[in-house]
């Protein structure tokens, strides 16, 4: 209950955060470069291995019972529906998650976070809505960089095995795509980013004295936050059957 | 006063402007404050004084709302401190200020950008070029303004308590707290940290400080508070404290102020320097 009431205060804190946007927005831009910008290597490694993949034994089994046309709608429900943000969210909570954790825990220990308080700025206000607009923004256009890498790289491993034009291949995938796999990608990777910023911050807070709570909380917040990322999923995915 | 138990509220005319009640704290089975009711006198400066470990700071930081108690009731100038509603205690955290004992700088920061941030957050519509002049007015003034584009990492001790010091004075507060502001501080600084600190005594800032420092305390303070083991031992005017016959408030005293002064005489010169105690 007192994760959620947190959650809620964040929520409520964001309107301020657009009334004081010279101090919050240097945090919420260097947010966006570590969370966003420093992570599109690994992103789009993962995205261009995953897509070629799909295309590798789709292209080798669907041939087969002369569904070859199905590969465009399994690569837009893998990549685009359920791969993409989970995978792009598992990175993000990864490499920021955990660093958000272990910079706020660290500002405990060395007092910082009073220091917020004796001046009146509200620590949720300051630390964590930049850091959760950052956080979710940069998981919605991760999100994207992903689908963009991850059905471009099965273009070009399609290449190597069945080489057919471009406008093709985009066809047989807009024709497979729909505004809804679109909106549910979009949707998740919202929550997601929403998710890793609330849980990472949150554990980070939750360290009180001893520096050596930094890394307990930092697995905590792993644990929890991979857990419910994968939750999340399953229950978005339901209500997109639904 | 001479006496008073650690329950008992001290009896001032004067408005408070924290108020303390039941106040205890407890550090794992470390009790560190205990029961403790005091109120700070509006407009006058009031001096915590005890032993190491006595739990000063910790009283400190209960008064400023930095630390919520175990148990009691904490009012900083009118506001519910632990149940005050979010917009009411941000306009009474604009008008306090902290000056902690290790500086407390925001350590990713700039000196510069730890002074402009309570000035950007507080006041987001004040020009950029107001916010430079105030920050630099201020850092003339402790003939800091060079090192301004450092991070506290680099700097010594001193030059984080000015820092932490004129950080705490940039939204210019009626309610100051202060913990051993003078520590690592050399003579000048702590010279021209007390014409600051005279000036807002001046203006009727309400001051509430731990300090061993004698001529702060001989300079500043209207009220002494004496802790000893967690618990208020004495609280009252100067005089009235100079003056306590408690054997161990006195020794308390000599021994925060001036490990050399002895229980007649140099107390009180240290306490009332000019001479006009009786």
């Amino acid at each position: 209950m007192y994760a959620v009431g947190y959650f809620f205060e964040i929520l409520r804190e964001i309107p301020g955060f657009f009334l004081r946007r010279r101090s919050g927005l240097r945090v919420l831009t260097m947010q966006m470069l570590f969370t966003g910008f420093e992570a599109l290597p690994v992103i789009a490694v993962i995205a261009l291995g995953l897509g070629g993949i799909i295309v590798i034994q789709g292209l080798s089994l669907l041939p087969q019972f002369g569904q070859g046309q199905l590969i465009y709608t399994i690569l837009v429900i893998v990549i685009t529906r359920e791969l993409g943000p989970i995978l792009a969210a598992f990175i993000v909570f990864a490499r920021s998650g955990t660093a958000i954790t272990t910079e706020i825990g660290n500002m405990v220990i060395n007092r910082e976070i009073e220091a917020f308080i004796a001046t009146g700025i509200n620590p949720i206000s300051y630390l964590v809505v930049p850091r959760f607009l950052g956080v979710t923004l940069s998981m919605m256009l991760l999100n994207v960089y992903f689908n963009v890498f991850g059905l471009l790289g099965s273009f070009f491993i399609a290449q190597l095995f069945q080489p057919l034009p471009f406008s093709q291949y985009a066809a047989g995938l807009f024709e497979a795509i729909s505004g809804a796999d679109v909106a549910s990608t979009m949707l998740k990777s919202m929550i997601f980013g929403a998710l890793i910023a609330t849980v990472s911050t949150f554990y980070g807070f939750r360290v009180e004295r001893a520096s050596t709570e930094i890394p307990q909380n930092t697995i905590r917040s792993i644990g929890v936050g991979f857990t419910l990322l994968i939750v999340a999923n399953g229950v978005l995915t339901l209500v997109y059957y639904l | 006063m001479s006496g008073m138990s650690s329950t008992e509220t001290p009896a001032t005319d004067i408005q408070p402007c924290v108020r303390l009640r039941n106040i205890s704290v407890q550090f794992e089975d470390f009790e560190a404050l205990k029961d403790v009711s005091v109120e700070f006198p509006l407009g006058k400066t009031t001096l915590i004084m005890g032993p190491s470990g006595c739990g000063k700071s910790t009283l400190l930081k209960v008064a400023a709302g930095l630390l919520p108690p175990d148990r009691g009731e904490v009012e900083i100038a009118g506001v519910d401190a632990l149940r005050g509603r979010p917009r009411a205690m941000s306009e009474m955290r604009k008008n306090t200020g902290f000056v902690f004992q290790d500086a407390g700088l925001w350590q990713n920061m700039t000196l510069f950008d730890n002074m402009a941030l309570p000035l950007e957050f507080h006041y987001p519509e004040r020009a950029e070029n107001v916010v430079r002049r105030e920050i630099y007015a201020w850092a003339t003034r402790f003939d800091l303004s060079s090192i301004l584009p450092l991070r506290p990492s680099t700097l010594s001790g001193g030059e984080r308590k000015l820092i932490s010091f004129c950080r705490a004075m940039i939204l210019n507060p009626n309610l100051l707290f202060l913990d051993e502001p003078t520590t690592f501080v050399d003579r000048l600084g702590v010279e021209r940290m007390l014409s600051v600190l005279r000036e807002k005594k001046a203006s009727g800032c309400s001051m509430i400080g731990v300090t061993h420092d004698a001529d702060l305390t001989s300079q500043l303070a209207d009220y002494i508070l004496v802790m000893k083991a967690g618990e208020l031992r004495e609280f009252g005017t100067t005089s009235e404290i100079a003056r306590s016959r408690d054997p161990e408030v006195r020794e308390i005293l000599a021994d925060v102020l001036d490990e050399a002064a002895t229980y007649d005489g140099d107390i009180l010169d240290l306490l009332e320097p000019n001479g006009d105690l009786f």
